[in-house]
């Protein structure tokens, strides 16, 4: 069995992360210790559960820190760089705080076409931070993303799953 | 159970080969020889870079030759025009993204991608597109790291996560940005690399390499002030030649011996010599572990990668390993000490460089531990590679040398010494001398069969004065997990363990000559090397460390007695825990 208890996240580390969201430094997270003690004593050291530890732990800080890497490494047995590697490549994982919102902006081939870059270099611009970064006040994330939903639509940026800005080439 | 044999047709050629067969293998029977570049028996099989690929009637697309299995009645072609071309876009697509350097590469000559690249008649470069940059890590002190010749076959990741146990390097990020990194994509200076550099000599291009001391070396050997003196270790005789076109397996000491007297050393030692006093020290403080109830199993010692391996890993197991230095740091250590008393020579003008199967010992040098009043026992350390490329630098053939004797006062070792090269010699030696000590005659049976061969994890039980002692031998990290999991869980009921960082000791070390895929297939690199040194043990007259004069020599002289103050002072170390990661 991989698990023993399948609602750590709903029911005991639900306060936690409310309270570590709202935290403006997160790395100073108070709960820090006992958000860990909790994780490992929820979780058997297997291999196999690394990415659902993950999910706990970028849903508890909206990111990965390194040294909980370094913990999680050692408590699973596994190779930082494996784990790494595991972050880096899915999305979901981010080794930045995310803000309270994201934005997206599709960078697929037709948006790209319809110059979706010149939107992202101005974006970036306007909030002062880089593709995969967050304000210094957290309220935004900013991040590119390949394909989305409607390519006919062209150059969309979407924001909380929802479209909130599509454009044709004459207001880009 | 009798196995089940597949029929199979490939290329219109009837192929009868047991179940669970790759086509690639089921090809190779009938001498067809499918093109690869990722794959690497045991190690990396996962069908990755597609260079392998061919047709099965009946199926879509293409298939990857080296991990399809056979199926019965199963119809392949390997050669349609079809697959030629599937193949050379693969290729075209891989040299995309690689920096073509070939003529300042360090691989240039031995690359299985220029091979390729030769076979398959390339003659310009399809794609000229957007080629993903790295910065190249040569903070460590053993090896390089230039990603933007790394080709993503992942040899390195399997050996360095399957085969050895470690996982310093794995695939990050995805798309076009995946690439082999460490963690954070910090240098392996700054991460649990051990430096056995087996990534090295798995490495199908020039992304991984020594860091090369060559051009230090040159520059004091053309200081006429200073002594520069060589020693080799056991397993560079063995490997050198390949260098040269020679065989695997050739012994070159005495040409070796020749070519590195032309390079302008001031004297050639064998590394064996300081083997031999390893036995001796190691010998005796395993005797007196058994004697006096010290910490058993008692571990070996002599390599340095397995030496940084445990203490990131198993730190509070560290009592279990010996103290002795490994051979050439207490040669080192002889030299500077009794050598210069003795010719009179100031020790501070003389550089010792070490001749090395690995690339570990660069790591080891450097420690502060290796130092003896101030000075460090060894000042450079190059591999078999780099002293090849200085024989070929330095115009010298090496063919067609004559053969030459080590130089005195230090230039007598045994068969003993010779055999430290592979897994299982250093326990053989070992227990040549603790047997002779133990019992106190000169003992005839002398070959240990049990500690030898290719086996990762060797156990045997001796029976030595009435006593019997039960002895492992474990090479590659992975299978000195496994010792040391018994020994960390109170298992292990044996006192005395060898381990070597390298699968199949330093024979097969990371500084050793590199072998193409292809070849490792049909040869038994490390059974012909090992071979060698057996056969340089046996044609030797003295086969025991504690018999040999010079040892006899410096002990009655300079070092009095195994385990003396002075002993431990030059030929012994200390050990202490280290952080796997330095964030």
């Amino acid at each position: 069995m991989a698990r023993k208890g399948d609602k750590m996240k709903e029911k005991e580390l639900g306060d936690f992360t409310k309270k570590c969201r709202k935290n403006e430094n997160l790395e100073k997270c108070k709960c820090r210790d006992k958000f860990l003690d909790k994780l490992f004593n929820t979780y058997e050291p297997i291999k196999d559960n690394l990415i659902q530890m993950l999910n706990e732990i970028q849903e508890h800080y909206g990111y990965v820190p390194m040294d909980v890497q370094k913990e999680l490494s050692e408590f699973l047995n596994v190779p930082m760089a494996e784990i790494y590697g595991v972050i880096t490549f899915y999305s979901r994982f981010t080794l930045k705080p995310k803000g309270k919102y994201s934005i997206s902006v599709c960078l697929g081939t037709a948006c790209y076409v319809k110059g979706a870059q010149k939107i992202m270099d101005r974006l970036q611009e306007r909030l002062g931070i880089s593709e995969g970064e967050t304000t210094k006040d957290r309220k935004i994330f900013n991040r590119s993303a390949k394909v989305y939903r409607s390519m006919r639509i062209s150059t969309s940026i979407y924001s909380k799953r929802k479209s909130i800005w599509k454009s044709n080439s004459k207001n880009a | 159970m009798e196995e089940k044999i597949i029929n199979l047709v490939i290329d219109d050629l009837n192929v009868h080969v047991p179940q669970g067969t790759t086509i690639l293998e089921a090809a190779r029977t009938v001498g067809i020889d499918i093109p690869t570049l990722c794959f690497l028996k045991e190690i990396n099989e996962v069908g990755d870079c597609r260079i392998c690929l061919v047709q099965i009637e009946g199926r879509r697309g293409f298939t990857a030759a080296c991990i399809q299995k056979v199926e019965e009645g199963m119809i392949v072609h390997t050669k349609t025009s079809e697959v030629m071309e599937a193949r050379k876009v693969v290729l075209d697509l891989i040299i995309s993204n690689h920096k073509v350097e070939c003529l300042s590469c360090v691989r240039s000559g031995n690359c299985e991608l220029q091979d390729l690249a030769k076979q398959f008649n390339m003659q310009d470069i399809m794609f000229e597109g957007e080629k993903i940059k790295h910065e190249i890590d040569n903070q460590s002190t053993s090896i390089v790291r230039d990603f933007d010749k790394c080709i993503l076959c992942r040899r390195c990741v399997s050996t360095c996560k399957k085969l050895q146990g470690v996982g310093a390097i794995d695939c990050i990020n995805r798309g076009f940005e995946s690439s082999v990194s460490t963690v954070d994509n910090k240098s392996l200076k700054d991460v649990n690399c051990t430096f056995c550099g087996q990534c090295i000599v798995n490495c199908p291009t020039g992304a991984l390499h020594e860091k090369e001391s060559i051009d230090e070396v040159w520059k004091k050997l053309k200081d006429e002030d200073s002594y520069v003196v060589v020693q080799t270790a056991p397993a560079v005789r063995t490997a050198l030649g390949e260098e040269f076109g020679l065989p695997i397996g050739t012994n070159v000491t005495g040409r070796m011996i020749t070519a590195l007297k032309r390079l302008g050393f001031y004297k050639v030692f064998d590394t064996n010599t300081g083997a031999d006093f390893t036995i001796m020290e190691e010998a005796n403080e395993f005797i007196e572990r058994i004697k006096n109830g010290g910490t058993l199993p008692m571990i070996t010692s002599c390599s340095p990668g397995w030496v940084k391996y445990i203490e990131m890993n198993y730190p509070e197991q560290l009592e279990h390993l010996s103290s002795c230095k490994s051979p050439h740091e207490m040669f080192g250590a002889l030299i500077k000490t009794y050598y210069a008393q003795k010719e009179g020579i100031n020790p501070n003008k003389i550089f010792v460089v070490s001749v090395m199967p690995c690339v570990a010992k660069k790591y080891e040098r450097q420690r502060t531990e290796m130092q003896n009043d101030g000075m460090y026992d060894v000042d450079c350390v190059i591999t078999t590679r780099e002293l090849a490329r200085m024989i070929k630098q330095a115009n010298i053939d090496f063919r067609l040398l004559e053969d030459s004797k080590f130089d005195n006062p230090m230039g007598v070792a045994t068969g003993a010494a010779a055999i430290f090269g592979t897994t299982g010699g250093v326990m053989e030696a070992a227990l040549r001398t603790a047997q002779d000590t133990l019992t106190n005659k000169d003992l005839k049976e002398i070959d240990f069969e049990d500690v030898r061969g290719g086996k990762g994890i060797k156990k045997a039980t001796v029976d030595i004065a009435g006593k019997k002692i039960k002895v492992v031998v474990a090479s590659g990290l992975k299978n000195a997990q496994i010792i040391m999991e018994e020994i960390k869980n109170g298992k292990a009921d044996y006192q005395f363990v060898e381990i070597m960082a390298c699968p199949g000791g330093c024979v097969m070390g990371g500084g050793q000559p590199i072998v193409n895929s292809k070849t490792r297939l049909e040869k038994d690199v490390r059974k012909l090397r090992a071979d060698c040194l057996y056969s340089i043990d046996e044609k030797s007259v003295i086969r025991k460390s504690h018999e040999n004069p010079v040892i006899k020599k410096i002990y009655e002289e300079f070092l009095e007695k195994p385990g003396s103050y002075r002993a431990h002072k030059l030929l012994h170390t200390k050990y202490e825990k280290k952080d796997k990661y330095n964030m």
